[in-house]
């Protein structure tokens, strides 16, 4: 069985952002931390977890992203990925789902891959559309927010629940070739081991140039990136942090909120 | 033909779906824009009665699409059905809510229609005459403003960001069109229930919440003892916590979790997610604590406070203990 995985390279977004608003993105010189997506890593764990399972299975890990984005390729690498390769683009800011989709469905189109793994969403975009385009493209069979697999033993269908409102789950089985669109909370995904990062990290990682692969446009435009409105205007308590706990407590009191 | 907004509705056993009507309000603030009539669909076996009432509830035509065997969502048949229907309607927006099945769709349609897509919407803006779409990006610590580059463009909406539009006094035309699709390639096997929400969640006045910047499982227990200085408290979680295994799923507060409405919340090293945020909306009192200034969670307190929980926690027990 052959996989591709999707991964992306996101910004650090526990850590304070700076905007910028030439790019119109998350401003590039600014110290940012960049990492691999959290939900690509459930995916990148289901695979190496298919790959447990069923022998002769190979996992191909692919991103779309500038040079720095190798990173990411070589901590799924380390977690137990065969191969990667890196589309690269330079591009700065908001990348469009569709673009990064066409890139990597014109990549897949003749390498028969049995299945298709991507994050439910991606931290940064936060558009969960990337997935979906790549099966659509492909004119394969899509299931989105999975939270639970199973391969048949014929390896030719899979039985998959995906989350739905309140934690509900839709079951359905499907024929392979699939994507599936990977749900955190499926599995833990694993730290990648020592000796395999040793190998990850003398791995040649092939790169492909990205304006070479298909050309392409947006059909949709970001025009201003803005920091979020307030709903409500918060109090922001000054001073040490005894001090702040003792104005909070008695905010509290007054709200009658004590018991 | 004059440009029309697709609205796709959603149904669950003969009934609309709750976030329905604020399907509606977002297209009478898109209507207003660029003078386009709605028009609902809905597909499904045996969607007479939804059609009905989503006709005589908002005023507009609704086409009703009976698939035989289409019991409940079918990803390959209503993308390749409602693909067809509106390549022929060529509708200049189509919209649908942001839920599990309406993201799903979405991107599926805007390939199939040439289209652009822009996802989990939570307000719209009209500027001289140009549609422009607002939605949170970077985990919710930026806003973006989006405009479509195509005549046609698939929208899905963000549950909770939209009021429910008020009921409307006259009732539009139902349309039933009949179409057989066999699904080759995904069998529906059912839905089967979630865990449910703990019931502590709904019925507690006053909720402890612990976002990922507890970061140790150690540092969980303070919160639990602060809860304890409340009556009628629990401690409930984000879902990168319960993920974790940290607590249970039915112990998650947000969109997929519980929607909550305690007369005080207190949100502890939560970052603010649009989903958290949605959950949260119904609180009296939202207290925050989080060590980042510019944290999105900050936009929705009423008392926020920068600082590590670790140490702050303690030393508002401490404080609080004056006051009993």
């Amino acid at each position: 069985m052959r996989i591709l995985l999707c991964i992306k390279e996101v910004p650090e977004t526990d850590a304070p952002i700076v905007l910028d608003q030439t790019s119109r993105w998350i401003d590039e010189n600014n110290q940012h931390c960049y990492r691999m997506n959290r939900f690509d890593e459930f995916a990148v764990e289901e695979a190496v977890l298919i790959k447990e399972k069923i022998p002769n299975t190979i996992l191909d890990a692919l991103t779309v992203g500038p040079k720095r984005a190798d990173k990411i390729l070589r901590r799924a690498l380390g977690m137990g990925v065969d191969n990667a390769t890196h589309i690269q683009s330079e591009r700065c800011g908001y990348l469009s789902p569709f673009i990064t989709a066409s890139w990597i469905a014109k990549y897949a189109l003749d390498k028969n891959y049995d299945l298709i793994l991507t994050g439910v969403i991606s931290e940064d975009n936060m558009q969960g559309q990337t997935g979906p385009i790549i099966a659509e493209l492909l004119s394969i069979p899509c299931a989105t927010s999975v939270i639970f697999e199973r391969i048949s033993c014929e390896e030719d269908r899979i039985y998959v629940e995906r989350e739905i409102e309140s934690g509900s789950r839709h079951c359905i089985e499907i024929t392979l070739p699939a994507l599936l669109t990977i749900q955190s909370g499926i599995n833990k995904p694993r730290y990648p081991s020592l000796s395999k990062m040793l190998r990850a990290r003398k791995f040649e990682i092939p790169i492909i140039c990205s304006e070479s692969l298909l050309d392409v446009e947006s059909r949709e435009e970001l025009e201003v990136v803005q920091y979020p409105s307030k709903s409500r205007q918060g109090l922001i308590l000054e001073g040490t942090l005894s001090q702040k706990a003792d104005e909070l407590a008695g905010i509290l009191d007054k709200k009658s909120l004590i018991k | 033909m004059e440009p029309s907004i697709a609205l796709i509705a959603e149904h669950c056993d003969g009934a609309l779906s709750p976030t329905f009507f604020e399907l509606i309000t977002f297209a009478n603030k898109l209507k207003s824009a660029i003078k386009a009539k709605p028009i609902i669909l809905m597909l499904g076996e045996e969607i007479a009665e939804a059609a009905n009432q989503a006709s005589r509830s908002t005023g507009l035509d609704v086409m009703a699409i009976t698939v035989p065997g289409l019991v409940s969502y079918n990803p390959e048949t209503c993308k390749a059905v409602l693909g067809e229907v509106l390549e022929d309607l060529k509708p200049a927006h189509i919209c649908a809510i942001h839920t599990p099945n309406g993201s799903d769709l979405a991107p599926s349609l805007s390939v199939k229609l040439s289209a652009a897509c822009i996802t989990s919407v939570e307000e719209v803006r009209i500027e001289s005459g140009r549609v422009k779409f607002l939605r949170s990006v970077l985990g919710g610590k930026a806003q973006a403003v989006f405009s479509s580059t195509t005549d046609i463009t698939v929208v899905t909406i963000q549950p909770g960001c939209f009021k429910r539009a008020a009921v409307c006094a006259y009732s539009g035309n139902v349309k039933f069109i009949h179409v057989e699709y066999s699904p080759k390639r995904i069998q529906n096997l059912g839905v089967r229930p979630g865990p449910g929400c703990d019931a502590l969640l709904s019925e507690a006045k006053v909720i402890i919440s612990a976002g990922r910047g507890v970061r140790q499982k150690q540092n969980l227990d303070p919160l639990f003892e602060l809860a304890g200085m409340f009556s009628r408290s629990t401690v409930g979680c984000t879902r990168p916590l319960s993920d974790s295994g940290w607590f249970s799923s039915g112990s998650q507060v947000g969109l997929s979790g519980a929607i909550v409405s305690p007369d005080l919340y207190i949100a502890c090293g939560i970052s603010g997610a649009q989903q958290h945020i949605v959950g949260i909306q119904g609180s009296g009192f939202v207290v925050a604590i989080n060590t980042d200034p510019n944290a999105p969670i900050f936009n929705h307190a009423d008392v926020c406070v920068v600082g590590d929980i670790e140490e702050f926690v303690p030393e508002l027990i401490k404080a609080m203990a004056n006051y009993r």
